[in-house]
């Protein structure tokens, strides 16, 4: 083998070649770590990483009406873990966040009853590639 | 600082320790029997890795929680906790702390190396570092990607010379400042043999791992692009360091026995460069996804 070639060749205070030594020993616990990994390796999920692809209402919408609901459509499934809403001058956030369901694509949220207001939603969800993705977007809802 | 922002920095440390731990183990595993004097310091400094490492792998799991809630709140919700251990990131650190707990395990190495029982923590060592290293598969973009029978093994490739290449840096500096001239000269000479098949591979894997995943150039003007970019800068400059190691430096040790200390200051400076490319990494894949 070569490396044990270029350790005798490089003097005597080398007491045994290292390369040549070592691997073949090594074997039986890389097979241990492929033979577990592989195990471990079954597929997970399908889908990737979520992206917000529109929403209802819509981003900067102004609506005459207090929408009833909140709906999200994401490019894959993803589980929704945040939402929240904000109107613009309340001290408080709303917290919307329902409890972790299953991964959809779709997300449909109750509201409470909205007064006029411009207001800001805030979301964040867990992908199937194990991605937290989060993005925010605002509508206004006109005095009546 | 925002839950995203502590996550971030606790992954790039997370990448160092890890990737140190690992390296250690191989650079042990290959060439420790031919260092009589600095296989403790570096045994030492492998099991210290691991222990960071291990302990940042943790705390990178109870931060998903944070993540996912937007705030520090997210902590100490069961519901949000038990989420993240269900998911893949969970099974990735799972694996990745257990990797390391092995490494842990195998580096109290009894000296001198070669000994049956050196031998076998070495081994285990090895095992660690592998699992922990192809844990990094069990998530992320090249998990769900259809190409993912490639695009894994290419990201276990790429991953594997990073161990490889930053985790030997550091046991190098050990050697050169430990070991007579003669076991110094030929440890570098070894490494460097490998290393030069090896390293021009990273962004070989790199770049395929970047095509199978990117949908197109355009992603180059977003900060998905740009991360990716400011990498290959990084590399590209790790590069003319490595050269003139490789063709000034290390002859000049081997020739005169003057250079040592230049030597050891170029290998720190390619870890400080190399901690700079995995802090873009941590960024890059904490925080962003190409937008198609
Ligand atoms: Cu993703």
């Amino acid at each position: 083998m070569q490396a044990a070639a270029l350790s005798s060749a490089a003097g005597t205070d080398t007491p045994a070649p290292g390369l040549s030594y070592a691997w073949p020993r090594m074997f039986p616990g890389i097979k241990l770590a492929l033979l577990a990994a592989c195990a471990l390796t079954v597929p997970l999920a399908a889908g990737a990483h979520a992206h917000l692809l529109r929403s209802t209402p819509a981003a900067a919408s102004v609506l005459a009406v207090a929408p009833a609901q909140l709906q999200l459509d994401f490019s894959e499934t993803a589980v929704l873990t945040s939402l929240s809403l904000e109107r613009s001058g309340d001290p408080v956030r709303q917290k919307l966040t329902p409890r972790p369901g299953a991964p959809q694509a779709r997300l449909v949220i109750e509201l409470p009853p909205l007064v006029a207001g411009s207001y800001l939603v805030r979301w964040r969800a867990l992908s199937a590639d194990g991605h937290i993705s989060s993005g925010s977007f605002g509508f206004t809802l006109q005095a009546k | 600082m925002s839950p995203d922002a502590l996550y971030v920095t606790v992954r790039a440390a997370c990448f160092l320790s890890l990737f140190q731990a690992c390296g250690t183990s191989f650079f042990l595993a290959a060439w420790g029997a031919g260092l009589p004097r600095s296989a403790g310091h570096i045994a030492r400094l492998g099991r210290r890795a691991a222990a960071v490492g291990a302990m940042l792998v943790l705390a990178q799991q109870l931060l998903e929680a944070a993540r996912m809630a937007g705030d520090y709140a997210g902590l100490f919700d069961g519901g949000l906790q038990w989420l993240a251990l269900a998911s893949s990131g969970g099974a990735a650190h799972g694996l990745q702390a257990f990797g390391l707990l092995l490494v842990m395990s195998g580096l109290p190495l009894p000296t001198p190396l070669g000994t049956a029982l050196a031998r076998r923590r070495c081994a285990l060592a090895l095992a660690g570092s592998v699992l922990a290293i192809l844990a990094f598969t069990l998530t992320g973009h090249t998990s769900v990607a259809p190409g993912r029978p490639v695009l894994a093994p290419l990201l276990a490739v790429h991953l594997g010379i990073v161990a490889f290449w930053f985790g030997a840096l550091a046991p190098l500096y050990l050697v050169l400042a430990h070991e007579s001239q003669a076991a110094a000269n030929q440890a570098l000479r070894r490494f460097s043999a490998i290393a030069v098949f090896l390293v021009p591979v990273l962004p070989l894997a790199g770049l395929a791992l970047a095509w199978g995943l990117v949908p197109g150039f355009a992603v180059l003007r977003q900060p998905y692009g740009e991360l990716l970019l400011a990498k290959l800068v990084g590399f590209a400059l790790l590069m003319v360091l490595a050269a003139f190691n490789r063709w000034r430096l290390v002859p000049a040790l081997a020739r005169s026995g003057h250079g040592g200390v230049a030597l050891r200051r170029t290998l720190v400076a390619e870890i400080a460069l190399l901690a700079m490319v995995f802090a873009v990494t941590a960024v890059l894949t904490g925080y962003y996804a190409p937008d198609h």
